[in-house]
């Protein structure tokens, strides 16, 4: 039964096994060092973000690379302030975080999780990610025009990005270009990841025996297939604005004939960029809901509910994309929906975030890296979450809009759950992907560090926020009501620069652990996934045999299995089973 | 290095790094429905995280591997579990999500969304542009249009105090923001679109204004200043900026990079747009 | 490669073929809404020349006789008369050519009516969506053209080729009304 054909296949030579490869555990590694050099490229520049915002227009140091300001006398120009802040967001949502979850984890569990020997389309796969290539030289191209890369924000708003809009040079348009090649990229990756999940599950692995991680990445991917082709239309169109002269989005004065709509590019941005903060999450989600059940050897608790709970924020999702537009002047009636719609949201997610509180409850809980880091993630998306209330209500974000309140809620629930989720994966699966642990003494201070450091980083971003610091100003101490938060700025930009040199350990750890010669054992952290049971180096087409799946995959526990404290999917529970 | 150590005194720290921090003072009569609906959001934030944090702690000491115990083997999907979930879960939503809502709602009906009408009502239209905020007053006509519209140098507003000021938004380029934090105003200027706020300030002074949506490389320095006045110095300075006392040009000089002179008539008001 | 192993790829094949769709359907979703808001906000029709109007309608009815003609050829290979599937085929590829070929000669005939992709809102959409289709029928045509030239095809892929070629077509004469209306 299931004799697996792509054992001893004859992928030989070094181009076919490490850069044209089409096994996902391969896509997944090169997804991964894609990601993670953007999101060292990325933190760079938010440091640099944080010095203009704590020292303002003074000489950049040496240690944060001061030598490119030499041109403009050692210090961040208004343009240069802007064009760093742009960046940092577009290359962290697209570049970062995209690749280094759903590239790397996608690519990487889902084969393995429900039992398979790789993705449907492998050939896809690798198209996808050599287009992201593609999409990543495009991008990091900009940096070598006369002008520089965009400047116009991360959300690109018409008529600025617009050639009339007053940004000189071809940053913009290039962006625009690199986006819509990251998201045809993107999209067959999607498109990949939801036909595997739907058609190519292991016999036993109904959907509701799959991992939450899984659950994660194919809820993810449902909303990436459904909603970046929205974007890319907007981006078509925005491309034509930038290129040809048409003037979809140009209005006023700019717009030569007939006007166009800017509020027609927001609206189609935002139906996109609502579900995608959603996208980016939810694989967080998933394996946040995993990792506790491991780590506290208890199934996880109300699975079927935390399944549901997820695909009811996922559908409304949709539905809610006005509340980052109460202020352009909408109707009454249509921002009273948003909100309602928005608000909604509450109850799902206050229903999965109670079932993680759930699995911890009366479980034996092991404090292993992967799990400090996963618990870090409970607080701060509990308290990221929590803040978005503020700005789903439509007055106080008449006050809130546009501050670093949002910049900080958003980066709680993006930045700090995002990566303490992406760094539990990390150290969760590195004995899967590469046959070693990272050393757990550094994982801890890894994970102390990073964890004070993002907690006081965004909360007193909120706090400065609050007091009516607006976004994406070069000086704040140039209006009368800020001056006075110039030394919370101060302490913001140093806890940051001590953010980033946490990280730096990190990249030491992996590189120190992969050095080593010790090998990690055969699951190692005692789980009941499938990924776990083909030891290390995975084979080219995972499985010797088709796998078949008795249980559920947080079978931990179990009293009637006195010796052991876990059950795997595919064994029987009957040859534990003392009778 | 030397910049940072130096500034590094504890009480900086107590002071600056680790305290809350206050909204910035609001002298406008609606301004305190936005301060309640954030404080009241402040509350049960609070008390929820707080409950959260503990019960983070309790877990982790209470089941600690290390206590010996081993875990529950309960999967949390029996009918009691979700129905005590889905409680919560609706527990959290009309606690916190329908007051807000409710408080939201109320506040846009009597106030955001209530335009006051009437004789006393001070109409502005202001168009700002890159990098700079354009005034207009209706005049003595109490017409936009006219000859007699008072456009004040650029960045100047001036409003009289205890009087409803209906402002009407349009952009003259990009999207831009009207941001008064000392009133909790916020409304994008949209090219193409004209769009109505309206406030009232209770206290005299001169406040900020600033422009809160990115507009190209000086959106930093789009400051604006309002003074809320009495109605006698309110009279006396449109007085001093009507067409005949004031030269032909009354722009003001503004240090930019980008453009010296955007090309702005001027006469650029519009007719006012009904509100309804 | 045996036969089950052929008929899995060809199902694979067919759940991608409809995620994608929906994708795509997504996309010109967007575009025709953007179409209709602008329209809206401009109070407009999208009013064009006559002469562009006749070749567009004429191209439109081409490309549902390739998709007639398709579904002949399919019925053809089913019934294993493998010649008279080749030729439905063949007048179907013809007719794809074809419609590439109209939907070019819409456009010069627009522009040198003065009506360039730089026109106006509502026209300079038509160029849009009727060029990002038009891309999408060049992969379509490329799936017909491997279909015509592969040694060794089975129902089933034909039968997933003709699922992409008909939701081209249906696409098209969907939105191809909705503008002119």
């Amino acid at each position: 039964m299931g004799e697996n054909k792509m054992m001893g296949s004859n992928n030989n030579t070094i181009i076919s096994k490490y850069i044209f490869s089409t096994d996902h555990k391969v896509i997944a590694k090169q997804f991964m060092a894609l990601g993670t050099f953007f999101l060292f490229f990325g933190g760079a520049m938010a440091m640099l973000i944080r010095w203009q915002l704590a020292y303002p227009e003074q000489k950049v140091p040496w240690w944060l690379l001061g030598f490119i300001f030499e041109s403009d006398g050692g210090i961040i120009t208004p343009d240069m302030y802007n064009q760093l802040f742009t960046m940092h967001g577009t290359i962290m949502i697209f570049w970062a975080i995209t690749p280094l979850l759903i590239g790397t984890f996608g690519n990487f569990l889902i084969p393995l999780q429900i039992g398979t020997h790789d993705m449907a389309f492998p050939k896809l796969n690798m198209f996808s990610f050599w287009t992201m290539f593609l999409a990543s030289l495009v991008l990091l191209s900009s940096y070598i025009l006369p002008n520089g890369a965009a400047s116009g924000g991360w959300t690109s708003y018409p008529p600025l990005s617009s050639p009339s809009g007053g940004i000189p040079g071809l940053g913009q348009t290039i962006w625009t270009l690199a986006l819509i090649i990251m998201g045809v990229s993107t999209m067959m990756g999607a498109i990949n990841y939801i036909v595997t999940v739907v058609r190519l599950r292991t016999p036993g692995m109904d959907y509701f025996k799959m991992p939450l991680s899984i659950w994660g990445l194919f809820l993810a991917s449902i909303l990436n297939a459904v909603f970046v082709p929205v974007i890319a239309a907007g981006l078509i169109l925005l491309l034509l604005d930038q290129t040809i002269g048409t003037e979809f989005f140009l209005a006023g004065r700019l717009a030569s004939g007939d006007p166009g709509d800017p509020l027609l590019f927001q609206h189609v941005f935002w139906i996109f960029g609502h579900p995608e903060v959603y996208i980016l999450i939810l694989p967080v989600w998933g394996i946040v809901s995993d990792l506790l059940s491991v780590f506290s050897r208890k199934p996880a608790y109300g699975y079927k509910v935390t399944a549901i709970a997820m695909s009811t924020v996922v559908a409304l999702s949709s539905l809610v994309w006005g509340h980052h537009m109460y202020t352009t002047g909408m109707s009454p009636l249509l921002g009273k929906s948003f909100m309602f719609l928005t608000l909604l949201i509450s109850i799902p997610s206050s229903m999965f975030f109670l079932n993680w509180l759930g699995t911890l409850w009366r479980g034996s809980i092991h404090f292993n890296t992967p799990m400090l880091f996963s618990i870090g993630v409970i607080w701060v998306f509990g308290l990221g979450g929590l803040t978005g209330l503020y700005n789903a209500t439509v007055t106080a974000d008449i006050y809130l809009h546009d501050t670093m309140f949002v910049v900080g809620h958003f980066h709680y629930t993006l930045a700090a759950s995002v990566m303490l989720g992406s760094f539990a994966a990390i150290y969760y699966w590195f004995p899967c992907m590469f046959g070693k642990k990272l050393d757990s003494r550094l994982g801890k201070i890894h994970f102390w560090g990073s964890f004070i450091s993002l907690n006081y980083v965004f909360f007193n971003m909120m706090a400065v926020g609050y007091a009516g610091q607006h976004r994406r100003i070069y000086n704040p101490s140039e209006y009368s009501f800020l001056k006075h938060l110039s030394g919370m700025n101060e302490w913001i930009t140093i806890f940051a620069f001590l953010l980033g040199i946490f990280q730096a350990l990190f990249l030491f750890n992996i590189v120190w652990s992969l050095a080593k010669k010790e090998k990690s054992e055969k699951n190692p952290w005692h789980a009941t996934t499938l990924e776990w049971t083909v030891g290390y180096p995975i084979p080219h087409g995972n499985f010797i045999h088709e796998p078949i799946v008795f249980n559920g995959p947080h079978e931990y526990s179990r009293p009637d299995i006195p010796n052991r404290d876990w059950l795997g999917q595919n064994e029987d529970k009957d040859d534990f089973i003392r009778d | 290095m030397n910049t940072i150590f130096n500034r590094i005194k504890l009480r900086h720290l107590l002071y600056q790094g680790i305290w809350f921090q206050d909204l910035p003072k609001d002298v406008s009569v609606d301004g305190y429905r936005i301060d309640n609906v954030i404080s009241y959001t402040d509350l049960v934030i609070s008390i929820y995280f707080g409950i959260v944090v503990a019960l983070l702690v309790y877990f982790i000491f209470q089941y600690r591997s290390s206590r010996g115990h081993k875990a529950e083997y309960d999967h949390g999907d029996k009918r009691k579990n979700v129905m005590v979930t889905a409680g919560l879960g609706f527990l959290v939503f009309f606690s916190v999500d329908a007051v807000i809502e409710t408080m939201a709602f109320k506040d846009l009906r009597e106030a955001f969304w209530n335009f006051p009408k009437g004789e006393n009502v001070v109409r502005v239209e202001v168009m700002p542009q890159q990098f700079a905020w354009n005034f207009c007053y209706p005049g003595p006509d109490n017409e936009f249009g006219t000859e007699d519209d008072i456009i004040p140098t650029q960045n100047q507003m001036h409003v009289p105090v205890n009087t409803p000021i209906v402002i009407q938004l349009a952009s003259w380029d990009v999207i831009h923001s009207f941001y008064l934090p000392n009133f909790r105003v916020k409304q994008d200027a949209v090219p193409g679109m004209i769009t109505p706020l309206w406030f009232q300030a209770k206290e005299t002074g001169v406040y900020d204004i600033a422009c809160a949506e990115l507009c190209g490389n000086s959106h930093y320095k789009m400051k604006g200043y309002l003074t809320v006045e009495s109605e006698e110095d309110y009279q006396k300075w449109l007085n001093e900026n009507s067409p005949q006392e004031t030269d032909s040009d009354g722009w003001d000089d503004w240090e930019d990079d980008d453009s010296d002179d955007s090309g702005i008539p001027e006469n650029w008001s519009w007719a006012w747009e009904k509100i309804k | 490669m045996t036969n089950i192993s052929i008929d899995k790829n060809n199902q694979l094949a067919r759940t991608g073929i409809i995620m994608a769709m929906a994708s795509i359907i997504m996309l010109f979703g967007t575009l025709i809404s953007s179409f209709f808001v602008l329209k809206i906000r401009l109070v407009e029709s999208l009013h064009l020349p006559e002469n562009t109007l006749i070749i567009g309608i004429i191209n439109t009815a081409l490309l549902c006789f390739t998709s007639i003609s398709y579904i002949f050829s399919e019925k053809m290979y089913k019934q294993e008369k493998f010649n008279t599937h080749e030729t439905w085929l063949f007048f179907t590829v013809l007719g794809g050519y074809g419609f590439i070929l109209g939907q070019w000669l819409l456009w010069s005939e627009l522009k040198t009516l003065g009506i360039p992709i730089t026109f106006g809102q509502l026209s300079d959409m038509f160029y849009v969506i009727s060029g990002v289709h038009l891309l999408h029928i060049l992969i379509g045509q490329s799936l017909l053209l491997w279909v015509q030239l592969s040694r060794n095809n089975n129902y089933k892929r034909i039968q997933n080729v003709g699922m992409v070629w008909h939701f081209l077509t249906i696409l098209w004469v969907a939105m191809f009304i909705s503008i002119l209306l």
